[in-house]
């Protein structure tokens, strides 16, 4: 009987650890878990620690995310931090969240950071942070780790051979998706920084979104 | 399926213009014109029989003997003989001799009909691999070659993957009304109840009813939906 009581509490007790050591608690962790371009990211944000005047969190579904007005609005796609995120040495200023689509070429979602710096030097301080960092490699200006799905594959099954490269139009029946640290384009706030940065685009749909964006609806491109 | 028709006219034409052969000849590929018209008016049996008599009597051009078994497998599938139905066109396949990505698509469903959805997916994923869209070669994939796809997952329990392929045929043919039946229960099975019900709605509102089943209005009715 004792045996018994004892053993359920030696279980609660690992369990609760174990929860212990998954919350994030450091922005470097934070990181980590935003550079797998997946769910991780927003299900850590759920019970994240994280420095205060950094990050406005809202409630999305059932896990938590940066607070933007609406990815599908220009100007309500990005979000300004009073205190910038520092991230192992690089200054996170600011979020955005963006989705869009563009006919024939199907739909684009961005998220990630801007960040103060050059590309080089934000890859630089950032690659030991990034999972799967040894694919984490220049691509003209730009630092870039690519992987693509075709339908019908394992939906969480991504390859690393055949891939569209830059500059080139995801086929149909395809998804690529792209962790990207590249220069910010001239219009502000990105002007001048580097945006860090993760994509999905090609033949994104509902069921591949419910999977990798649970902040986002995902009939917000249908 | 009705896309055969056209061809199987053409070859009924063929068959029966042969005025010059010999009245034992005639007879013998009479057998080959019946088979077809068997077929048409969906007198499967008979397709099966004359069919057999066909082959057996004639020495037919690889096209003609392709598409009788093609009609066969045809029959045998109507009859539910699925393992009969997957040999003839397997053996239609083979006679044609060249890569046809629709009829793999007809034999994909043929194997999920036999109760191996491992070798259907393995079918649609050679055409995909190999770029044999519905119409040829580089021709593109469409709605079909995504429903097969998907009908092939849900069959190997692989629902989220499969209401995934739906989605993607759904992008070509927004209103291929089948579709969206197939990925509400890829969504039920998900458990996502809303996603299901809205499929279903969609499905009902553009469906031709004559094509709509028991077992399809019984699915509807979990939903608390009637075709109108």
């Amino acid at each position: 009987m004792f045996r018994s009581v004892f053993s359920g509490v030696a279980l609660l007790v690992a369990a609760a650890c174990t929860a212990q050591a998954q919350t994030v608690t450091t922005p470097e962790q934070l990181f980590t878990e935003f550079s797998r371009c997946d769910a991780h990211f927003f299900e850590s944000l759920r019970d994240a620690r994280l420095p205060a005047g950094t990050v406005r969190l809202s409630d999305y579904g059932s896990v938590k995310a940066p607070t933007v007005t609406s990815p599908l609005q220009e100007d309500g796609a990005y979000q300004h931090f009073e205190t910038p995120l520092v991230v192992n040495g690089v200054r996170m200023v600011g979020y955005y969240n963006q989705a869009q689509t563009l006919k024939n070429l199907g739909n684009f979602l961005f998220w990630g950071f801007i960040a103060d710096g050059s590309p080089q030097e934000v890859a630089a301080k950032l690659k030991p942070l990034i999972v799967d960092n040894g694919r984490f490699v220049s691509q003209g200006q730009a630092i870039t780790r690519a992987e693509i799905r075709r339908i019908g594959d394992p939906i969480g099954q991504w390859r690393t051979e055949g891939l569209t490269g830059p500059g080139v139009a995801t086929p149909f029946g395809f998804v690529d998706r792209v962790l990207m640290v590249d220069t910010g384009d001239n219009r502000p706030p990105m002007a001048g920084r580097t945006t860090v940065f993760c994509s999905l685009q090609g033949t994104v749909t509902a069921p591949l979104l419910q999977v990798y964006r649970p902040d986002l609806n995902a009939h917000l491109l249908d | 399926m009705n896309a055969r028709w056209p061809a199987l006219i053409v070859c009924s034409f063929i068959l029966t213009g042969c005025a010059g052969l010999q009245n034992p000849q005639r007879a013998n590929l009479a057998h080959c014109t019946n088979q077809l018209k068997a077929s048409k008016a969906e007198n499967y049996a008979l397709a099966l029989q004359e069919g057999d008599l066909c082959l057996q009597k004639n020495t037919l051009p690889a096209s003609l003997q392709s598409l009788i078994y093609a009609v066969q497998a045809d029959a045998h599938s109507n009859l539910k003989q699925f393992p009969e139905a997957v040999t003839a066109k397997e053996k239609s396949i083979q006679v044609a001799g060249k890569p046809d990505g629709r009829a793999n698509l007809d034999l994909s469903a043929m194997y999920r009909d036999a109760g191996n959805p491992q070798k259907a997916l393995e079918l649609v994923r050679y055409n995909l691999d190999n770029g044999l869209g519905e119409a040829g070669k580089g021709t593109g994939f469409h709605m079909p070659t995504y429903y097969h796809l998907g009908l092939a997952l849900t069959d190997l329990g692989q629902y989220r993957e499969a209401a995934e392929a739906f989605s993607t045929g759904l992008e070509r043919q927004p209103d291929y009304a089948w579709a969206f039946y197939a990925r509400g229960v890829a969504y039920g099975h998900l458990g996502e109840k809303d996603d299901a019900k809205a499929d279903f709605r969609k499905f009902s509102q553009i469906v031709d009813k004559k094509y709509v089943e028991d077992k399809h209005k019984a699915k509807l009715a979990e939903y608390g939906i009637s075709i109108p």
